[in-house]
């Protein structure tokens, strides 16, 4: 039981002396109470966030465009790392290519996208897909490179169909760099999803529910919602971290 | 070609750019025979084995006369797949429904690896782990086995009964193998012929008969011929 609070207050000490820092401040009247609302307050804000119609569906839509996004970006990075990894010739004609979209910061294509595709969820998901489903190409191709060479010998050896050496020798190998990207891909899908809502063109999302709350001087909702944004990205680490120690447990060793 | 020659090795050379490695090596094994290679640290030993396998350019002949060769790396982690259970390492790279299930059993019975077999590879030394590689080997009937210093990361000690062990296997299980030492009584104990080799550019430099028969029980590492042959390669190794 002591272990458990010990490391608890280890984990959050700074966070709680933060919102200490923070109660403090709006005490003391430091800042204006319009522009740093006090914590409580904030709290209860972002508990009645769950009773409210208004919240859900900016919730919802903000959810679906980082789902579809994630989900279009990892099939298109997996399969296009996978052909790019294991057919190396194809990786030399495309590695300066790539190399120089992975630079451009993906969020700077949206205005491009919405030449393209109009102000839409289309353009919105297309830069969400680009930014993160590079980050997984690259990745997932690295992985598979890396694997190749140090399996040289094995493949040689036992002379696999060329299905058997990808699927069940790369492949497996390669993983646990296909799941790195994947981590960081669902933070980066995350970003540019919120960015584009907090920039034009729809009327739900919390990218928007952000820019409306800090638009109207609703401070207390603006907290609330960089705080769920908090949460919802540690949750999302969280998950994976157990996910990689629990599949990838023959990693640890190397 | 000699009949019953499992490999046959003529005019080997082998070079890295400028860097002349092996120089015209001739080397025939029986089928069945079991034969080390010794040889000062960086003198090709490994770059022959890989050589045999195809996976180091050379020039000259070799001729193996099966296609079901296994190879033992020295470092036993290329070889195994860390996802997979050592049971299922060794039956890779054939599906569990390929491979004779009774054989495997006896295998792992022998090896001591029963107890082992639902653990990952990297819970095993790494003796043990070149040692599931060998039985993979022997599983899928490999008729040709290099093993490149098998036991170098195990202590005295515990080389020693496995040396028996692997000494038993080869009798019964009658691959023809090559292997590389630094360990003369390694040496000694497993091999029918040991070759001596050279600094580079390599060469043979002395093949010498193990007298020890096929039966070998670990009581003749303290007997006063094992010492003599000692002493005699340990002399042709610092000639
Ligand atoms: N792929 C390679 N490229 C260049 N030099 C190599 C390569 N592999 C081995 N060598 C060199 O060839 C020599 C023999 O290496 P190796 O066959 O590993 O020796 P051994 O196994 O007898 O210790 C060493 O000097 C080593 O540096
Ligand atoms: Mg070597």
């Amino acid at each position: 039981m002591n272990v458990y609070i010990k490391r608890f207050l280890e984990n959050y000490f700074v966070f709680l002396g933060f919102l200490v820092l923070w109660e403090l401040l709006y005490l003391f009247q430091v800042v204006h109470s319009l522009i740093l609302p006090s914590p409580h307050a904030v709290f209860v804000k972002f508990l009645l966030f769950f009773a409210e119609e208004e919240f859900f569906y900016n919730f919802l839509a903000t959810t679906l465009r980082v789902l579809v996004s994630f989900i279009l970006a990892t099939l298109l990075g997996v399969s296009f790392g996978l052909i790019f990894g294991f057919y190396t010739t194809l990786d030399r004609f495309t590695e300066k290519s790539i190399d120089f979209f992975r630079s451009i910061p993906g969020i700077v294509l949206f205005p491009l996208f919405i030449l393209f595709l109009g102000v839409s969820d289309f353009s919105r998901i297309a830069v969400a897909i680009t930014a993160s489903g590079v980050i997984i190409l690259i990745n997932t191709k690295y992985g598979l490179i890396n694997s190749s060479k140090m399996r040289k010998h094995f493949y040689h050896l036992y002379k696999l169909k060329k299905s058997t050496l990808l699927f069940k020798v790369l492949l497996p190998e390669a993983c646990p760099y296909i799941f790195t990207g994947l981590r960081i891909a669902i933070s980066v899908t995350l970003i540019v999803v919120i960015v584009t809502e907090m920039l034009l063109g729809t009327n739900y999302g919390l990218g928007q529910m952000l820019v409306n709350s800090q638009l109207q001087f609703e401070t207390d909702t603006m907290y609330a919602v960089i705080i769920l944004l908090g949460i919802t990205g540690s949750g999302i680490t969280f998950l994976f971290n157990s996910i990689e120690k629990k599949i990838f447990h023959w990693r640890e060793e190397k | 070609m000699k009949e019953h020659a499992a490999l046959q090795i003529d005019k080997l050379n082998i070079r890295y750019g400028q860097l002349e490695v092996v120089r015209s090596i001739n080397l025939n094994l029986k089928k069945e025979e079991v034969v080390c290679l010794l040889g000062p640290n960086g003198c090709g030993k490994s770059s022959l084995l890989q050589a045999i396998i195809g996976l180091t350019p050379y020039q000259g002949f070799i001729f193996t006369s099966t296609a079901k060769i296994d190879f033992v790396s020295q470092n036993p982690s290329i070889m195994l797949l860390p996802w997979l259970t050592n049971k299922q390492n060794i039956v890779f790279p054939s599906s569990i429904k390929e491979i004779d299930e009774r054989l495997l059993e006896e295998l792992l019975e022998f090896t001591k690896l029963k107890e082992f077999r639902n653990n990952y590879p990297y819970e095993l030394s790494g003796g043990m782990a070149q040692l599931v590689l060998l039985t993979r080997a022997l599983l899928h009937h490999s008729s040709l086995i290099l093993l490149d210093e098998p036991f170098k990361s195990l202590d005295f000690s515990i080389a020693k009964n496995l040396y028996k062990k692997v000494r038993d296997l080869f009798e019964k299980y009658t691959p023809t193998v090559l292997f590389v030492s630094h360990n003369i009584d390694e040496a000694l104990f497993l091999a029918d012929r040991i070759i001596v080799l050279s600094e580079k550019p390599t060469q043979i430099k002395k093949e010498i008969l193990v007298p020890f028969g096929n039966e070998r029980e670990l009581g003749i590492l303290n007997s006063v011929h094992f010492s003599e042959l000692r002493k005699e390669v340990l002399n042709e190794c610092l000639h």
